[in-house]
């Protein structure tokens, strides 16, 4: 195949996009800034409103995009390799509603005005028990359908428990303060909702990128995985609680972005040659380059936070999946 | 290396798939697993690679029980061909027969150059050498096969388990994978293979496995175990069974219709 490329060349090729993107997410924003003075008066102990712009303002939310978008990539392909199926997404397992549910729950008592991580740690519990129902809904060696019809049950309770809460929302600024976290958005993010988040995710990533291997056997089908020395359901364990983990933590703090785990996986496979393993790691740095961009169209087409991530993902997300099955659904069955 | 399973029985849903199975595998042997559909052949072969587990009876692998050995180490020393060979991505040839190399890296390590020329050759060997960099996808039955041959080859196994390899092939592709399993197991491997074709199993294998409805009935030289009166008891079939200078010929002729 003549698109395919060597995968470190790939990965060099989306590391630079991301410094470029980094760089132009650090430049941007309502008030102008000369970075080096932000940096120099950092670097000198100095408190300025630089700095306190940088440091604390945008360059949490630049992490962010890269945190969130990497996490979602990566969970992508790790489903879509564990499934064997193109269409999976992170969102697939329940996990991400579950995490929504309790970021919601949050909201809706108010609490995030009592404890400042109230709205992560209760996503980061939500996605936690969503982990547990589902296995203990599928049992530990259930078949990966199973697996799924769990996530799928989870994932319906969830969205049925969002909807309660905003039915009964105590006032219409709560309510209004649900549906816009729904939404996704990575604005007004302090550097503790990235160092809270961070230690999950960097865990599950870990977990999932231990699976690589596991996951080129699995093309082969789940029988000759075992027989090429991987124990099937251990590895199956380990990415559902990898995914779990990092996706929880991910929507935790950023409500829920979509189609970036769908879209991302689909369109850097061809260019790895169809190898799940090499995917997971070139789909972590394509997610965190897709929301980078994201974000900073939402910057720049509205300066004043209205239009939220998560909708910008999917209005550019969704027609662009549409497209891809058009186009694919020759060689899908 | 010697594959020994004793008194093997396993159930499925309250069915006995297999009951008081038994089987040894020296080097050097080819064994030819045959049976009607449904005989437990597939079960059976899974348990010796130690993908299933037995609910009686074990499997050793020269005397150790087989699921002593850590997965990893298994793996180096049996090579599984599923039945069906399906493949889930569309990989190039040459990335899946490296897949065959799984067994020996560890989780992250690159394949090393001793690696590339053991893939190389067990490409050679399978012949597919032309096919390294086409989509295994696009591929025909039988190219497909000798792709997935040439993994099992990189994985430089002792014992080679395969479930029905040649059920999908030409003859030309069917001679030239036995071929290739005779001439692993006369460069001292062995290997047992799961076949429909009693033609190619009585002139290949070494001895015959006959099963039917869960039990191993007769283990024996093809010629033995080729008899019209297996065949009347366990394929309700009259055939008519001749040597030709190719080997056994069993041609047949009719279903026997009252089934004892």
């Amino acid at each position: 195949m003549k698109t395919r490329i060597l995968p470190y060349r790939l990965n060099i090729f989306l590391i630079m996009t991301i410094c470029v993107l980094v760089f132009i997410a650090l430049n941007i924003g309502p008030v102008p800034l000369v970075m080096s003075t932000a940096i120099e008066n950092n670097w000198r102990g100095l408190d300025s409103i630089e700095s306190l712009i940088l440091f604390d303002i945008r360059l949490p939310r630049t992490l962010l995009a890269i945190i969130v978008g990497g996490t979602l990539g990566m969970a992508g392909a790790a489903l879509q390799g564990l499934l064997r199926n193109p269409l999976a997404g992170p969102g697939l397992v329940g996990v991400s509603n579950c995490a929504a549910l309790g970021a919601v729950i949050a909201l809706y008592f108010g609490l995030q005005s009592f404890v400042w991580f109230a709205i992560p740690a209760l996503g980061m519990l939500g996605a936690g028990i969503s982990v547990l129902l589902i296995f203990a809904l599928a049992g530990a060696n259930s078949s990966i359908t199973t697996l799924i019809l769990a996530g799928v049950a989870v994932n319906a309770v969830a969205s049925s428990l969002i909807s309660l809460a905003l039915n009964f929302a105590p006032n219409p600024y709560a309510m209004s303060e649900m549906v816009f976290w729904l939404l996704g958005s990575l604005s007004n993010r302090s550097m503790a909702d990235v160092t809270l988040a961070l230690p999950f995710i960097i865990v599950g990533w870990i977990l999932i990128l231990l699976s690589g291997r596991f996951l080129d056997a699995l093309t082969l089908g789940e029988d000759t995985a075992k027989s090429l020395g991987f124990n099937v359901s251990n590895y199956r364990a380990l990415l559902v609680v990898g995914i779990a983990l990092a996706v929880g933590a991910a929507v935790s703090v950023s409500g829920n972005i979509g189609f970036v785990g769908l879209v991302v996986p689909h369109l850097l496979r061809p260019l790895l040659g169809y190898q799940p393993g090499k995917l997971l790691f070139s789909s972590a740095l394509g997610g965190a380059i897709l929301v980078l961009l994201a974000d900073i169209t939402v910057q720049l087409s509205s300066p004043n936070q209205e239009l939220k991530l998560g909708v910008v993902t999917a209005l550019v997300g969704g027609p662009f999946f549409l497209f891809l099955i058009i186009k694919t659904r020759n060689s899908l069955q | 290396m010697t594959l020994c399973a004793q008194n093997i029985s396993c159930q499925i849903a309250g069915k006995m798939i297999l009951s008081g199975c038994e089987m040894s595998l020296c080097s050097g042997e080819m064994i030819g697993m045959i049976g009607p559909n449904g005989a437990g052949k597939s079960s059976f072969i899974k348990i010796l690679a130690g993908i299933n587990i037995p609910d009686t009876g074990k499997v050793f692998l020269d005397e150790q029980p087989l699921l002593k050995k850590s997965p990893k180490q298994l793996a180096k020393i049996i090579a599984y061909l599923a039945q069906g060979a399906t493949t889930h991505w569309p990989l190039s040839v040459r990335k899946l027969v490296e897949l065959g190399r799984l067994p020996h890296q560890n989780p992250w390590g690159a394949l090393a150059r001793y690696d590339q020329t053991i893939i190389d050759d067990a490409m050679a060997q399978a012949e597919v050498t032309e096919l390294a960099d086409r989509i295994i996808t696009t591929l025909s039955g039988g190219e497909k096969l000798r792709a997935l041959i040439a993994r099992l080859f990189a994985t430089q196994p002792e014992i080679i388990l395969a479930d029905e390899p040649i059920a999908a092939l030409d003859p030309y592709h069917q001679l030239h994978t036995m071929e290739l399993f005779r001439q692993h197991c006369d460069c001292g491997g062995s290997a047992v293979v799961v076949l429909h074709d009693l033609d190619m199993a009585a002139r290949f294998c070494d001895r015959l496995l006959l099963m039917n409805e869960g039990r191993c009935l007769y283990s024996d030289t093809p010629k033995n175990v080729l008899t019209k009166e297996n065949l009347r008891e366990v394929y309700h079939i009259d055939a008519s069974i001749q040597e030709t200078p190719e080997g056994l010929h069993v041609a047949p002729a009719q279903r026997l219709i009252n089934r004892p």
